[in-house]
């Protein structure tokens, strides 16, 4: 699974996203599409499912801590999640 | 208050959410990807060139040969008694002509004393040059022979993998029949067929991320060549039946963008990935920033002096020059030249016994170069490169290419072909810039000269011998008669069978050139030997009698500028041109 996440290749080419942050971290950046037991999905499919359940999970903690009352309109904020953090993680994982 | 905050603070995240996605639609924008890309290279489909049935295969399937690799032979037997055929009509007609030469000779005096009719003795004169001819279609003949017999065996055009071998030892071929594709390994280069709405981001040089269908993890790098121009649409196409166009019908608001192949170049290619033709590879362009751009083109050009550098000879063979040559043996004195004029001589390690060289360099290696060269000696130098020109015969190269070695053959084919022969040096040695600069000044030369006889009204003739005794004269396509009609005169050789024809006396004194050129060594200066030039000819009892020898017209060059035909060709022609034109101004004062 970590090999498929991400692999680590070709330190010639600069992380362009955070470039400091990116330094401290492993290079994590996908390939273009992903072989996922046959199917060949294409890299922007694999964020938005990552992203969605990632901004699920936020939700979930939120919930459970009781910060939910902090937000105005729930589906709204849900959906600005799932967008923001599917885009984050589009960032971060890029192929480079 | 706290319903403020909640409002301000959802808001927040969605005006983050709206940022972020917004800087990924930029990144993901400005790098066009595709799934559609496939691995191409050159295949070159091998064919007999002769028929018959195979005796030996040397190849298996889907192994690696390299350049000049024998990959079957054919049954040469047939081929071999052709080439003897040909020997013994050659040799025959060789005979016939040798015969006919003394009868023509016993003939010559009895002409003279009238005792035989000037017809009867042209006659026998015909009848020699019509033999003449003959040895020459045989020779031809007995060439082709030979040709025949070398291809019975078929060697490896390119370095590369065989694929697809489908004959085997006792297989009939015929002429052109297709039998194996071998796959240039050098031409490897990657086909991703872009949408034409990504192809305003992508430019030659950006660079690409490649990765092969089932190898996701070893991405490789590549760098784009350049975007196709055209591809084919069928829309518009004519139906071949009724001459009227095709047209597909669509619906208007589904448009589907064409696709375009961009050529990539594979750089740096991992050991372990294996390029296979027709493989699938998705591609993701990494466009460089503009001020990269400028940086990078300069190494695209450094790029072009690389090695290894592919190269097409004087006689249109490829040639791969490894590396940059440091150690050349040069076997013929023009090429010589051209090693001493564009500043090389110090990378030359071996010349022919008749190279001029410079005092400094005159203790390299020398080798004969006729009948033939010793290949042991010249194999044994281990030179990057070999150099000669087209005086070497083909089979003599061929030789020593099949001894591994790297042969340039430059083609000294006139002014012209002096010109490209300097620029193919240049390229192989990585001179370019010095060889042009060369080019330039020879281009130049021949200019002025042009320009100088341009206006002249009168064409005057001209006779380019060897020898004062007129022996052997410049024919036509011969360096010398090149050098004759720039300097814009008729040259009387111009309809000899050969290069450098023997011309017989009745021809010359026919033709009766208005000038006549004579190339002769001068150890004693150029007034001493045109002194002994005139003396030879006044006192000839034919020569005496020519229009230029009673008025003087006799000219004496170096035989060191017209017997090498390499770049003092500009000194030579000038010598030429001023002999011509000396000989028309006291024409005119006559």
């Amino acid at each position: 699974m970590i090999r498929m996440l991400g692999t680590f290749f070709d330190e010639t080419i600069q992380g362009r996203v955070g470039g400091s942050v990116m330094a401290l971290l492993p290079d994590i950046s996908l390939n273009p599409e992903l072989d996922v037991l046959g199917f060949y999905v294409p890299f922007s499919f694999f964020i938005v499912t990552l992203g969605f359940m990632l901004a699920w999970a936020l939700a979930w903690a939120m919930d459970r801590l009781g910060l939910t009352r902090f937000v105005w309109h729930p589906p709204l904020f849900l959906f600005a999640m799932m967008v923001g953090c599917s885009a984050g993680l589009g960032l971060l994982l890029f192929p480079r | 208050m706290k319903g403020l905050l909640k409002v301000v603070l959802t808001l927040l995240a969605v005006v983050a959410a709206g940022a972020l996605a917004w800087r990924f639609y930029q990144l993901y924008e400005s790098h066009p990807w595709t799934r559609d890309g496939q691995v191409r290279a050159y295949v070159v489909g091998i064919a007999a060139r002769v028929d018959g049935p195979i005796v030996n295969v040397y190849v298996r399937d889907n192994q690696w040969v390299d350049e000049g690799t024998p990959l079957f032979e054919i049954d040469p037997t047939d081929y071999e008694k052709a080439v003897r055929r040909a020997e013994a009509a050659l040799e025959k007609s060789k005979t016939v002509a040798a015969n006919l030469k003394l009868e023509v000779d016993r003939r010559r005096d009895l002409v003279s004393q009238k005792l035989i009719s000037l017809e009867t003795f042209q006659d026998f004169e015909a009848r020699y040059l019509e033999a003449v001819a003959d040895i020459a279609v045989d020779e031809a003949q007995l060439e082709l022979a030979r040709l025949n017999l070398s291809y019975t065996r078929v060697n490896a055009p390119v370095s590369g993998y065989i694929t697809n071998l489908e004959v085997t030892t006792g297989s009939y071929v015929t002429t052109g029949q297709p039998l194996m594709a071998l796959v240039d390994a050098s031409s490897f280069w990657i086909s991703a067929y872009f949408r034409e709405t990504d192809l305003q981001t992508i430019k030659p040089g950006d660079r690409v991320r490649i990765v092969m269908m089932g190898d996701f993890f070893e991405p490789f790098h590549g760098e784009v060549e350049s975007i196709s121009w055209g591809i084919y649409r069928e829309d518009g196409a004519s139906n071949s039946t009724t001459q009227l166009p095709v047209v597909q019908p669509t619906v208007d608001w589904v448009r589907l963008a064409q696709r375009f192949p961009v050529r990539i170049k594979p750089l740096n290619l991992p050991e372990d990935i294996k390029l296979r033709v027709g493989q699938t590879v998705s591609v993701m362009i990494d466009p460089i920033a503009e001020s990269d751009f400028e940086s990078k083109k300069g190494y695209q050009s450094a790029g072009t002096t690389s090695y290894p550098k592919q190269l097409k000879d004087g006689r249109g063979a490829e040639v791969v020059i490894k590396k940059k040559p440091e150690r050349v043996i040069s076997l013929a004195p023009s090429t010589t030249q051209w090693m001493r004029c564009i500043g090389l001589e110090s990378k030359l390690i071996g010349a022919t016994k008749f190279c001029e060289l410079s005092d400094a360099h005159q203790d390299i290696v020398r080798y004969d170069t006729y009948p033939a060269p010793n290949f042991e000696v010249v194999v044994g130098a281990n030179a990057d490169l070999i150099i000669t020109a087209d005086i070497m015969d083909p089979q003599h190269v061929a030789k020593l290419r099949a001894f591994g070695q790297t042969v340039l053959v430059l083609n000294n084919d006139g002014f012209e072909g002096i010109l490209l022969d300097g620029a193919l040096l240049g390229e192989a040695m990585d001179h370019a810039a010095e060889a042009q600069s060369i080019i330039a000044d020879l281009e130049d030369e021949r200019a002025a000269v042009v320009g100088a006889v341009a206006g002249r009204n009168t064409k005057p003739s001209v006779l380019l011998a060897l020898s004062p005794t007129l022996e052997y004269v410049a024919g036509p396509r011969s360096y010398g008669d090149n050098l004759i009609q720039l300097a814009g005169a008729k040259n009387v050789a111009e309809g000899a069978l050969s290069m450098w024809p023997q011309l017989s006396r009745e021809a010359i004194i026919q033709a009766n050139p208005d000038c006549i050129i004579v190339t002769q060594a001068m150890p004693e200066g150029e007034a001493k030997a045109l002194a002994d030039v005139t003396a030879i000819l006044e006192t000839d009892p034919f020569w005496q009698n020519l229009q230029a020898v009673k008025n003087g017209h006799i000219y004496v060059v170096d035989p060191q500028l017209l017997n090498v035909p390499g770049p003092q060709i500009g000194q030579a022609l000038k010598a030429v041109h001023a002999a011509i034109s000396e000989s028309v101004q006291s024409a005119a004062v006559e």
